[in-house]
């Protein structure tokens, strides 16, 4: 433990200082650093060798659910107050994921980072290739990671073990994976959507969004209702492929390139465009059911109830709407840019915010219940398990909040 | 040891001279002619500095910035987590004066950020529009470097790279102000010009304007082209390729060379139509003078002879020039000379027009010590009639006489930054203000009758945008009249002759050009005629006598005066017409200012420290042994006071421990005109005499200094100094150690006013002179006084050729007086370096500088390299060195190349021969010398 310690604070004036002050021992400390160093260098892992028992309110993949609508299925009342914090040593641009007491988060250094949620103490770690942009996806035993650069981008991890089941070779991927049954879904920042047989990587259909030459990059993580699978695209495109047989089902093109994550709720796919523009389409036809103009940027993905959708934007609003109709329910204004999806926890919307903040509002009305100031911008989405709430920040921090009555 | 002080003394004295231009051997002074008394005004993002007399303007500042931030973090998906710090000037002149950069701020500058402590540094130049963009640019600056820190520190990438430059400031353009008619200038003659930089080839204009507009042109392609979100993505990916190229390519598709071509070929198809009705200004006119940049010409007629008056800058100085209009090539004579005295220490060459009256008294403006001053200087004489400074007025321009010659009207700017019209009576010697408001009002033109004023100001619906409109002041009512309506920009008015017509120029159609209206025709019933038709820019317009017209164009990036003859014809025969439509709107627009309830508090500044730099070393000497120290240096917000910590220690035992100590404190303050700086030291070690190799001995040396600098003005100063130090001496060969407390004073004289080529001064001259007496106040063990005397002076040959020449007395007299040392490429050239040693010298140098390779090119499969500026010099040094009898005099002849590496350092490789035997014999064969350092 010490070693990793060691390692993963970067410390190497502290593995100096130890030498200096083994002074005459110094050439034989000196080996036993540089061997244990190249170890933990090259030997990191996750091995979680209990079996996990799953729990229904379990934050497994992207957004919650494989529709993405960032419900939760258990709530924290506040007022919330922080019981650890761990630090990543990296950014952060997932979720965690959480099961069992044991949360998964990938950093954007490339790493795999394992944690005990009743203490913060890290439980292991796995390099990966390059930086994990999006959510990895948690399925049985296994998690699955995608890399945003590098060969080998793609790769199935068992936990019990740490060892990589299979890697894939499918360029540079910014999204986050979604597991249906025994297939794994994911979209490449190439453009091209991989239908792989989960248990061995190998590819079952694969849609591509036109000709390599002039396809648009995706940055936008598939969403599925069981039937189709939904994302957009940096040209505008919003697809819609069939689940099992990799046909598109329909397209619609908006104005502006789609960054955000679609939300698939009550038979519409609801995704909101880099110019501020929020699309609700029928997630059967594609066909416009409405669209609701914020005014300005929209980065993250939306939340949604099977009424209700909200949506943060880029001036620091976060905005309810009737997934119904598009209409405007109530708007509630942070102090800066919300970048990341709220959280629908019962009668509680969580919203992070840039201005460092996390709002929890009533979902019904937007009154502000209470609101906590993070050390640190938020710009990932809060993501309850039981009776914690886990909150990233700044963007290496997570930090676990329990109800204070508790 | 001693190149481990060496190292520390050499780094604490390079951040004393960048700190403190006063301080520096040579050199021009940073005046802080003006006391300002800070304030801070606190908001939820912003600290805003800003003194008591432009609160008003600091508060829409404020406002701005505000309305700026709410933008930028939408546009960057960021936001900065500290307040930042924006420090407000009310002029250029004022900004001019700030200690947040040691380097001078030329005229061109319209703020800067500071990235070390994120400070934004900004100056109101009297329009609100271009105040609320450069606001705007340089928070992206903030919003950026924040952003790509960010990204590279959550990837675990080191921060210490940034975006290329033509990035940077083309993003901080493209998203802090529309594409307008200056940028549209740039562009359409790059491309109608063809000199077009592309991406692959930008550093060949690095911080140019040109780069600043094409990078702002080919983000807004990007955006076009790829989508805006690219232009955020090319940031959020900085952090997967070590190269810009790679991560273009991996942002949108394409590399530098693939994206310029598609870029250029763009332009083109953009651009190439207009030459179907537009002519480039070579194409239908012809230069009157072809060197350099020549703008605001001016006809006069001067007893028959035909003259046009202009501000031109072929010599490097801006000057005011004169010419003979009816010469076929004529030859430009200075009839003053700028930016050499304090005098006419700068001339505005893009802001201020001249003008001359009927008596022939030309007016123009300069920068003079704290303010611009208003010369009336008499061509029939040619001689300075007088010279008139205003209390409370900042800045000057473009000054009209009146038709009888009693009067002045001009632009000025006070000290809260409001841009007005005065007039100042010849007679009464009084000034009145014609306006006063917040609106830029500039560019009177007094009508012929006398009756009215026309002038350029921004006080319509249209100046939010930015855009100014032309109107007419009622001398004998103080009413102000609409003369043209519309969103565009209407400027530089100026009469013809017999006042019929008044000509101006408009972007109306794009590009600026000449414009005219016939004002004998009613109001209402008279269109707005073209004039000229070029695909870039005319400028300031002025008649002559004789049907013709003379103005500034603009082409091949250089402004240039032009003449055109019929210009009665032309307006006959004007095909395109413009009318204007007074019936709409007209009520000036209204600028916001930060609400009450938004400011959270507003205190006076006291001094707000913060670190600069802190560095630590450890150094290993085969010689010396190990060594480690630290430097660390602070400054306040408006960096006016700043200090400096030295601490290292040499000990290579621990009973060594106290006796190597070495530590030194200062202080430098340069908030008020004269600058001082004073310390306390003690430094121990072991040292080499570098003026006397042999000796090797140790010392220990504590004491105190202060030094003063008065600056008498840009270009002179004056130095005072004294220093008190204990040293106890043990040099090893001497068997009695040597005490002494000493006690040296001095005081200088020193004046620059030198042009800098690429590798040297060109023009103008330096001189220092100094005396100074060094004592032993306890045991009298050292007593002696000093000379320093050092001359250069620079005679222009051409254009980019000079003769320089210098001679040195550098002169020690007395009981243990230290001696100097020449030889080297420095001084006496072909002499081993530091070989001549005497505790007097002197010393004399002339050199031929003149340009030998303009470029070269070394094009490799893998990319090219190319050399830039690589000049000639012929030389001859001659010298001597003596401690009581005078015996040989040295020389050398030969001939160098320099050049110029990155602006920091200049390479120089010397061949000759020496003059040896006390002058008597050329050294056989040839000494070769290859060095660094700047002409002397």
């Amino acid at each position: 433990m010490g070693l990793l310690k060691l390692r993963n604070r970067g410390t190497v004036t502290s593995l100096l200082s130890c030498i200096r002050k083994a002074d005459s021992h110094r050439w034989l400390c000196l080996a036993i650093f540089s061997t244990l160093i190249f170890l933990a260098s090259g030997c990191g892992s996750i091995r979680i060798q209990r079996s996990l028992a799953p729990k229904p309110y379990d934050w497994l993949t992207y957004g919650g659910a494989p529709s993405r609508t960032n419900e939760s299925f258990s709530t924290v009342m506040p007022p919330l107050k922080p019981m650890w914090e761990y630090d990543a040593l990296a950014g952060i641009s997932g979720t965690p994921l959480v099961k069992d007491s044991v949360v998964i988060v990938g950093t954007l250094r490339g790493e795999l980072h394992a944690i005990n949620i009743a203490t913060g103490n890290r439980m292991g770690y796995a390099v990966m290739e390059s930086a994990v942009s999006g959510t990895p996806v948690w399925d049985g035993g296994y998690v699955y990671v995608a890399c945003a650069l590098g060969t080998e981008t793609l790769l199935c991890m068992s936990l019990r073990d740490g060892m990589r089941r299979w890697t894939g070779k499918y360029g540079p991927i910014e999204t986050s994976p979604l597991v249906v049954g025994e297939f794994l879904y994911v979209v490449t920042l190439d453009g091209v959507l991989e239908c792989l047989k989960k248990a061995d990587g190998l590819e079952f259909w694969k849609y591509e969004l036109g000709e390599k030459d002039v396809r648009k990059p995706v940055r936008s993580s598939p969403a599925t209702d069981g039937e189709v699978i939904v994302f957009g695209s940096d040209g505008g495109g919003i697809y819609a492929v069939e689940r099992l047989s990799g046909k598109l089902r329909w397209e619609y093109q908006a104005t502006t390139s789609i960054f955000a994550t679609p939300v698939l709720s009550n038979g519409m796919c609801v995704v909101g465009a880099i110019d501020g523009v929020l699309y609700a389409l029928d997630t059967r036809t594609g066909e416009l059911r409405w669209k609701y103009e914020t005014g300005t940027r929209i980065f993250a993905p939306a939340a949604a109830t099977q009424k209700q959708i909200f949506i943060g934007t880029a001036d620091g609003k976060v905005t309810a709407l009737s997934l119904e109709s598009g209409k405007k329910l109530w708007s509630f204004s942070c102090r800066s840019v919300v970048s990341c999806a709220p959280l629908v926890a019962g009668d509680i919307l969580y919203v992070g915010s840039q201005d460092r903040n996390l709002y929890a509002l009533r979902v019904a009305t937007g009154e502000k219940l209470w609101q906590y100031e993070a050390p640190g911008r938020i710009k990932v989405s809060p993501v309850i398990w039981g009776d914690m709430m886990l909150l990233t920040y700044e963007d290496r921090y997570i930090a676990a909040l329990k109800p204070v009555q508790q | 040891m001693i190149r481990s002080f060496l190292k520390y003394l050499l780094f604490l004295i390079l951040l004393a001279q960048t700190a403190s231009a006063q301080f520096y051997y040579f050199g021009r002074n940073k005046v802080q002619y003006t006391n300002f008394d800070w304030k801070v005004l606190r908001t939820e993002h912003f600290e805003i500095y800003y003194y008591t007399e432009m609160k008003e303007l600091a508060e829409r500042g404020a406002q701005f910035a505000e309305e700026s931030y709410r933008s930028h973090e939408q546009q960057f998906n960021h936001n900065i987590s500290r307040r930042i710090p924006l420090v407000f000037y009310s002029s250029h002149l004022h900004f001019e004066q700030t200690n947040i950069t040691p380097d001078f701020i030329p005229e061109g500058v319209g703020g800067f950020f500071e990235f070390m402590k994120g400070r934004v540094v900004i100056p109101y130049d009297g329009s609100m529009k271009r105040f609320e963009h450069v606001i705007r640019h340089e928070l992206v600056h903030v919003f950026m470097h924040s952003k790509i820190n960010r990204v590279l520190l959550d990837h675990r990438q080191s921060q210490d790279r940034t975006p290329p430059l033509w990035f940077t400031e083309g993003l901080a353009e493209f998203w802090s102000t529309a594409w307008d008619t200056q940028a549209e200038m740039v562009m359409r003659d790059a491309v109608l010009s063809n000199y077009v930089v592309p991406l692959n080839d930008m550093d060949r204009i690095y911080g140019s304007f040109l780069m600043y507009k094409e990078g702002q042109n080919l983000l807004a392609f990007i955006a076009e082209r790829y989508g805006p979100e690219k232009i955020l993505l090319l940031m959020e990916n900085f952090w997967k390729a070590a190269s810009f190229n790679e991560v273009m390519k991996m942002t949108i598709g394409k590399t530098y060379k693939e994206f310029d071509e598609e870029w250029i070929y763009h332009l083109k198809k953009q651009y190439y139509p207009i030459m179907a009705r537009e002519d480039l200004p070579s194409g239908v006119t012809k230069n009157v003078v072809d060197v350099g940049f020549n703008m605001k010409p001016l006809f006069y007629n001067r007893d028959g002879k035909r003259e046009l008056y202009f501000i031109g800058n072929q010599t490097g100085y801006t000057s005011i020039y004169r010419v003979d209009l009816d010469k076929e090539k004529p030859t430009p004579e200075v009839l003053v000379e700028g930016e050499r005295t304090n005098e006419f220490e700068a001339f505005h060459l893009f802001q201020n027009k001249l003008d001359i009256s009927k008596n022939g008294v030309l007016a123009f403006v300069t920068k003079s010590g704290e303010t611009d001053v208003l010369h009336l200087f008499d061509l029939k004489t040619e001689k300075m009639q007088e010279t008139l400074r205003f209390t409370n007025l900042v800045v000057l321009g473009s000054p009209s006489w009146s038709p009888d010659g009693n009067r002045i009207a001009l632009s000025a700017v006070d000290k809260s930054g409001m841009s007005d019209l005065c007039l100042f009576d010849m007679t009464s010697r009084t000034l009145s203000r014609l306006t006063n408001d917040i609106y830029e009002d500039r560019d009177p033109a007094w009508a012929p009758d006398g009756s009215t004023i026309i002038f350029s100001s921004d006080r319509t619906p249209y100046g939010k945008e930015g855009y100014l409109n032309l109107f007419s002041y009622n001398v004998a009512t103080a009413e102000i009249e609409y003369i043209t309506i519309g969103r565009a920009n209407f400027l530089s008015p100026s009469w013809s002759p017999d006042g019929k017509f008044l000509t101006f120029t408009s972007d109306i159609d794009g590009a600026h050009n000449v414009w005219a209206l016939d004002m004998s025709q009613p109001k209402l019933a008279r269109p707005m005629l073209k004039v000229t038709h070029l695909t870039t820019a005319a400028q300031d317009p002025s008649w002559t006598d004789r049907d013709e017209m003379v103005f500034t164009a603009f082409e091949n990036f250089s402004f240039q005066i032009k003449k055109i003859r019929g210009v009665s014809s032309l307006l006959s025969s004007a095909s395109e017409k413009r009318e204007f439509r007074f019936d709409v709107n007209k009520d000036p627009w209204e600028a916001p200012r930060l609400e009450s309830s938004s400011i959270e508090a507003d205190y006076r500044y006291a001094g707000d420290y913060k670190l600069d730099i802190a560095q630590s070393q450890v150094s290993t000497d085969p010689v010396f042994g190990t060594s480690g120290g630290a430097a660390v240096a602070m400054s306040d917000v408006l960096g006016n006071d700043q200090y400096y910590f030295l601490i290292y220690n040499t000990a290579q035992a621990r009973s060594e421990f106290l006796e190597s100590f070495n530590i030194a404190i200062s202080r430098i303050s340069l908030g008020k005109r004269a600058n001082y700086d004073y310390g306390i030291f003690h430094f121990a070690g072991y040292r080499y005499d570098l003026t006397d190799p042999d000796v090797y001995y140790y010392e220990r040396a504590f004491g105190g200094y202060f030094v003063l600098s008065y600056p008498l003005s840009q270009f002179r100063r004056f130095e005072t100094g004294v220093t008190v130090s204990s040293s106890d001496k043990d040099i090893f060969v001497d068997p009695v150690p040597r005490k002494a407390l000493l006690v040296s004073s001095s005081c200088s004289y020193v004046a620059d006013n030198s042009l800098w080529g690429p590798t040297g001064p060109l023009d103008g001259s330096r001189t220092r002179l100094t005396l100074a007496y060094t004592t032993d106040v306890q045991h009298s063990n050292v007593s002696y006084y000093s000379i320093i005397a050092d001359y250069r002076n620079y005679w222009r040959l051409s254009t980019r050729s000079s003769l320089a020449s210098r001679v040195n007395l550098w002169y020690n007299d007395g009981k243990e007086a230290r001696r100097f040392f020449m030889g080297g490429s420095w001084d006496l050239r072909g002499w081993p370096r530091w070989e001549i040693r005497g505790q007097k010298i002197w010393f004399m140098s002339h050199e031929l500088r003149f340009p030998f390779i303009d470029q070269i090119g070394i094009r490799f499969p893998f990319g090219g390299v190319s050399f830039s500026s690589i000049r000639g010099a012929l030389f001859t040094d001659v010298g001597g060195a003596w401690d009581s009898e005078y015996t040989d005099t040295k020389g050398s002849i030969g001939a160098g190349i320099r050049f110029n590496l990155g602006g920091i350092v200049v390479l120089r490789y010397d061949i000759g021969k020496r003059i040896e035997n006390n002058m008597a014999k050329f050294q056989d064969g040839l000494f070769y010398q290859f060095f660094f350092g700047w002409d002397f």
